[in-house]
């Protein structure tokens, strides 16, 4: 009997003390990838808000998944102010979204957003948001963007989901941290929308048609969502500097205009978190709208070192 | 939670209206001496932090016990299976496999009670991070049983099983699970 009991405490207190093990308890509980959404063209150096009219923007999303894994599938909605600088969704920090990690040594390209619901205040009608009524409309049910031609790589016009591709294919490692990065462009990329179908309220405020032209009269303004997704591996970043008003990176081969919105996008010159180990191609432009990009240098970072700055 | 709860009372309730014909039975202890084998399944619960995290699901496991010198205490030996998934990436699989001292109240009662505490090594695997180790493990818990005939027991366990992580420095949580079962095991 009793050298039962010491035999079971003996391998008890061996495994108390074996080094080799980690706390999987804390792992599962503790998420290694932090998910950020913005409210921004721009990953960094935002400009500032042009006069709008809206005060508020409401955002209620359903889930997040990345190539069909339901790693943030939480509900989440946020409340945000328009014409403050300070909000945390405008100014360049992000707000997080609750999320699990991914499957280790999964390749991910892209990001599957579930959107329920967009509101912005300014009109007229009641919509309910956070089960409450709130002065808004709810735009997002008639994004629908129909097209003659059914392409079905031609992704960006669906709401639910929308799907942002990724700016390279990550192979995700268990031992490192991750940013995700998701940035919706709702700054000053605002439109006031009158004499629209009857079922919609006049007026309204959505965002602007620039990428899918909106007819009078139309019930739907679908084309116009502009989503771009970001991701890095913290401790894994470098710096690029090139003067310009806007710069833009994508991964040497591809084109800013594969994207909605270029993965990595600086307003103030200074592109931040760019992952080494892949070569870039840094665009310039005047302006923020799509197709203003000039000729790209490449930078390759393939073997740079965390915390490397490079001027072109 | 909730289910659990109500689950236990009902059980409790029809033991005890079986328990008036037990009351004539005589020295029904006696056959409860012997060594015991069983097996027994039923839900298995995630606590803390965890249950945020993973789901209740089903468990099941058997166990084996074997008298002391002393008359009411028994030790036993026990290893069940317990997965739980969640509607997110995360999954937990524990089988844990330890020894126990189980004492039975003496209590003039035709239902037997028991408790019990034990420890021993839980083997761990968590998903999406697909990894896997054997930790430390403490139990503590309850059972309560009625003979049916001289040779079979049926019973409900509760056990609550601690798998310890905290003495690692970068560790904040343990494992906490709640595992109750009914459970059918033989007098040999």
């Amino acid at each position: 009997m009793k050298k039962f009991i010491i035999l079971l405490f003996s391998i008890t207190a061996f495994l108390l003390f074996s080094c080799d093990n980690e706390p999987l308890f804390t792992e599962i509980v503790d998420s290694n990838l932090q998910l950020v959404l913005k409210g921004t063209f721009e990953s960094n150096g935002p400009k500032a808000w042009n006069p709008v009219t809206p005060t508020l923007f409401m955002l209620d999303i359903a889930e997040i998944e990345m190539n069909g894994d339901s790693f943030a599938n939480k509900r989440a909605t946020y409340l945000t102010t328009l014409n403050n600088t300070t909000d945390p969704f405008y100014n360049g920090a992000g707000v997080s979204y609750p999320c699990n990690d991914l499957y280790n040594g999964k390749v991910y390209s892209k990001v599957q957003i579930y959107f329920r619901k967009m509101i912005f205040n300014g009109t007229s009608v009641i919509t309910t948001f956070r089960e409450k009524d709130v002065q808004g409309f709810d735009f997002n049910e008639y994004q629908i963007y129909t097209q003659a031609d059914y392409d079905a790589e031609n992704f960006n016009n669906l709401v639910f989901p929308l799907t942002v591709p990724l700016p390279y294919n990550l192979k995700y490692d268990r031992n490192k941290y991750y940013v995700l990065e998701i940035r919706l462009m709702v700054k000053n990329n605002i439109q006031q929308y009158t004499g629209m179908h009857v079922d919609l309220p006049d007026p309204f405020y959505a965002f602007t048609d620039s990428e899918s032209a909106v007819a009078a009269g139309s019930k739907y303004i679908g084309g116009n969502v502009r989503v771009g997704a970001h991701i890095y591996a913290e401790n894994e970043v470098a710096t690029i500097n090139r003067v310009g008003t806007f710069i833009c990176a994508v991964e040497t081969g591809k084109n800013p205009s594969d994207y909605a919105v270029p993965p990595i996008v600086s307003g103030n010159g200074t592109l931040l978190n760019v992952p080494i180990g892949h070569s870039w191609d840094v665009y310039v432009s005047g302006d923020m709208t799509r197709g203003g990009w000039g000729s790209p240098v490449t930078v390759d970072l393939t073997n740079a070192e965390n915390g490397d700055i490079r001027n072109i | 939670m909730k289910k659990i709860i109500l689950f236990n009372l009902i059980l409790i309730s029809v033991l005890l209206v079986f328990s008036g014909d037990l009351l004539a039975r005589k020295k029904s202890t006696d056959y409860f001496f012997r060594p015991q084998v069983g097996i027994w399944f039923g839900p298995v619960t995630p606590m803390f932090e965890l249950a945020d995290q993973v789901d209740t699901s089903l468990g099941a496991g058997g166990y084996f016990r074997y008298n002391t010198f002393i008359q009411s205490l028994k030790i036993g030996f026990d290893s069940s299976y317990q997965s739980h998934s969640s509607d997110s990436t995360s999954e937990v699989t524990i089988v844990p496999v330890y020894g126990s001292l189980v004492y039975w109240l003496p209590l003039n009662f035709p239902i037997n009670f028991q408790l019990k505490a034990g420890t021993g090594a839980c083997w761990v695997e968590i998903k999406p991070d697909s990894v896997s180790q054997w930790d430390p493990m403490f139990t503590f818990g309850g059972e309560m049983s009625f003979p049916a005939g001289n040779r079979f027991n049926i019973g409900l366990r509760i056990d609550y099983h601690v798998i310890y992580e905290k003495y690692m420095d970068n560790a904040k949580y343990n494992g906490n699970f709640i595992n109750a079962g009914l459970t059918l095991y033989l007098n040999l």
